[in-house]
């Protein structure tokens, strides 16, 4: 019963902060990947992917310092394309959860 | 060619103009293959540069030396000579796009630390300038070291000055200081370099943001997927259709000219019912494969298959595939073949293989024949709801029940035998450019080929093999016989006739006779020849109509046996090409006969299953 409660407060916690990611309050300038709305740009400040699956997000171009934007999401809402070093890639959440970003303001 | 030519590696990430590039230096004089002991796609091409024998090697689209997919681990390999009969490259002409210089000189730092001279050949110029970008070339190379060319490949632009240097590598010199390894400092690297030679960025692609806002909008970028994948099918399907009937009769009217022309004999029946019928099997085939992938590469190249890729990978994210799998079973539609070849685009090995291995299930054209044949003879042609007929409603069902077969499995096997992710999904959606008509046409024509010697080599193989088992051991037919009769006779006591007798006791779970175990084996070379065989152990020659007569006065066929006969074509493997092209595309022999087994079992059980329900029923 404890881990259910745990679980569901858990949930309610994501949905609420993702309900209010659209006028996100200063503080919520570090975020993740995933979290920007199409047209936001931000820079990277680390990269959370170890491995393989780091590596080659790293050598797509996914460096800290880079500047990307979030350009739209597919029909679906999953996956989402970044432009990033003059191209534009598709990451799934799953990947770009674990990218930590810095808004840059418009 | 007594003197050895000067070896040229090619290489550049996806979409960096790679192939074009190859294309406007070679001509259309590609040799395609295969790498030994690897399924990764081989193309070199030969010129004379100033009277000397040049070979460009066009090496698989890389974004990195660190290699991940197996495509990229042959480009390490080659590059270091290690892959044994290949001779390495002797220097390097590394492809960049202008407008993406950012990411690809993380690709050129890696190049220039191999200690090969290298040439850079800064592609898509037009574009940048048409962005509004400029960048200085020379400082570019006096920046790295190396000799820098800028070339729009499919005009011909920087064609000359590129085919200049290409003839003398020893004159490109060398970077004064080698770029660092390390990734991140590659990019601070690349960015310092870029800093002293842009002078303005390109502006944002105007064109593709346009497209992109219709073609990736929720509803109308679905309604377009959906109306592309229609119009695919359909071109597959349908509109191949003229061209695959001439290539009948042409084969039937070979056929028929020589059992009438050559002597009677041993070597004629070998050569038309053996070597023509069998090859010409597969040969028929030859204008979907062209069509399907002069429009996959089509869709390709303009940059459309990205975005398809785009809006259904969440869909086939749910059964562990990715977008691109999506692409390739629809082509399994027509045929398991280019299905399977299609998975090449795929980086990730674990869900190329889970998609070629569930490829089969998907409904190919192959089985069209036989449930037609089934259907015909034995659904009423009635209707259920307004225009929509019975039969129809069967035949929509064998399709859907294919289809969800193949996601079933696909769902089960990447959580069982090849369960987690080997590489992240990711994919480049490029900008939309109108793809040169030649490129294209090399394209087609790799893949167009590689089908043709297939069939001239497995095919025809097991396509004698067959003959063999449908011919020999011959007896003598009993006086007073017809002609369709006596062949009848033959048949039965043949190798294959015999060997339906013994699978007999196997088959008779499901309802089927030795007849019926003729047929599958004779349709282990292909679906459809089962209904040819059917007709000649029907003793009814080639008219459709008397078959199905035949089968229907045939008390063997009743409905739980029709039932279990049409639910084993769905599951079965029984297709020696798919069998050698994935064979080709594993490069072991251990898939495809897994592939085989599980798909036997699978049909067996389902066949079982459905004999039975429709005997309860009825």
């Amino acid at each position: 019963m404890e881990r259910l409660g745990a679980v569901s407060l858990l949930k309610l916690k994501m949905l609420f902060n993702f309900e209010n990611d659209g006028n996100a309050p200063p503080e919520a300038l570090s975020t993740t990947l995933d979290r920007l709305q199409p047209g936001d740009r931000c820079e990277i400040e680390s990269m959370g992917v170890e491995g393989p699956v780091g590596v080659r997000l790293e050598e797509l171009g996914f460096l800290p310092g880079t500047e990307v934007r979030m350009v739209r999401r597919a029909p679906l809402g999953d996956p989402v394309v970044y432009e990033l070093r003059g191209a534009q890639l598709c990451l799934r959440a799953r990947e770009a959860r674990s990218i930590h970003v810095r808004r840059l303001l418009r | 060619m007594s003197e050895s030519a000067l070896r040229l590696g090619l290489l550049g990430s996806p979409n960096s103009g790679k192939t074009t590039l190859f294309n406007a230096l070679t001509g259309l004089r590609a040799r395609v293959g295969n790498y030994p002991g690897v399924t990764v796609e081989r193309r070199e091409g030969s010129l004379r540069l100033n009277g000397r024998a040049v070979v460009v090697i066009d090496l698989p689209g890389a974004y990195s030396l660190t290699p991940l997919s197996p495509d990229e681990a042959v480009v390490a390999q080659v590059i270091a000579g290690e892959i044994p009969e290949v001779d390495p490259p002797q220097a390097l002409v590394v492809t960049a796009d202008a407008c993406s210089l950012d990411r690809s000189l993380l690709l050129v730092a890696q190049a220039l630390r191999l200690g090969k001279p290298c040439v850079l050949a800064v592609t898509m110029v037009d574009e940048l300038h048409a962005r509004g970008g400029s960048l200085d070339l020379a400082r570019l190379g006096n920046a790295l070291g190396i000799p820098v060319v800028g070339v729009v490949g499919h005009k011909g632009l920087g064609l000359d000055e590129l085919r200049r240097l290409l003839g003398d590598p020893s004159a490109w010199g060398r970077p004064h200081v080698l770029p660092p390894e390390d990734v991140e400092a590659r990019a601070a690297w690349a960015a310092s370099v870029l800093d002293a030679v842009v002078h303005v960025r390109p502006g944002r692609n105007a064109l593709t943001e346009a497209v992109d806002r219709v073609v990736l909008h929720p509803l109308a970028g679905t309604l377009l997927f959906t109306a592309v994948m229609v119009l695919f099918f359909q071109l597959i399907f349908a509109w191949a259709q003229p061209a695959m009937d001439a290539i009948d009769a042409a084969m039937g009217g070979l056929v028929g000219w020589m059992h009438t022309t050559l002597p009677a004999g041993f070597v004629t029946d070998l050569l038309a019912d053996g070597v023509v019928t069998g090859v010409g099997s597969v040969v028929i085939f030859l204008p979907q494969i062209l069509l399907l992938f002069s429009v996959l590469y089509l869709l390709e190249d303009v940059g459309y298959m990205a975005r398809a890729a785009f809006v259904v990978d969440r869909v086939m994210g749910r059964v562990g595939l990715e977008g691109r799998a999506f692409v390739s079973l629809l082509s399994s539609y027509a045929c398991a073949i280019p299905g399977i070849m299609a998975t090449r685009t795929i980086p990730s090995p674990k869900n190329r293989l889970v998609t070629i291995l569930v490829a089969p299930l998907m409904t190919c054209s192959a089985r069209l024949p036989v449930y037609a044949l089934l259907i015909a003879a034995f659904v009423p042609a009635t209707n259920v709801w307004g225009p929509l007929g019975l039969q129809g409603l069967v035949l929509l069902g064998l399709y859907l029940a294919g289809a969800c077969a193949a996601l079933l499995v696909a769902a089960v096997l990447k959580r069982t035998l090849l369960r987690g992710e080997d590489i992240p999904f990711t994919l480049e959606l490029p900008p939309y450019r109108l793809p040169p008509a030649r490129l294209v046409a090399s394209q087609v024509w790799g893949a167009a080929s590689a089908f043709l010697r297939r069939a001239g080599t497995i095919i025809l193989l097991v396509s004698i093999v067959l003959w063999f088992l449908l011919s020999f051991p011959r007896s003598e037919a009993p006086a007073g016989l017809s002609e369709s009769e006596a062949a009848r006779h033959a048949l039965e006591h043949s190798a294959a006739g015999r060997l339906g007798h013994a699978v007999e006791p196997l088959i008779a779970p499901l309802g089927f006779d030795w007849k019926i175990g003729v047929g599958l084996v004779a349709s282990l070379a292909a679906r459809e020849v089962i209904v040819a065989t059917l007709a000649q152990v029907y003793a009814s020659q080639d008219e459709d109509a008397s078959l199905r007569e035949a089968v229907r006065a045939d008390p063997t066929f009743d409905p739980p046996t029709v039932a279990a006969l049409l639910v084993f074509f769905v599951f079965a493997l029984q297709c020696m090409s798919t069998l050698a092209v994935m064979r080709r595309e594993t490069n072991s022999w251990r898939w495809p006969a897994f592939a085989f087994g599980y798909l036997l079992a699978l049909a067996y059980g389902a066949s079982f299953a459905a004999h039975r329900v429709v005997a309860t029923l009825s």
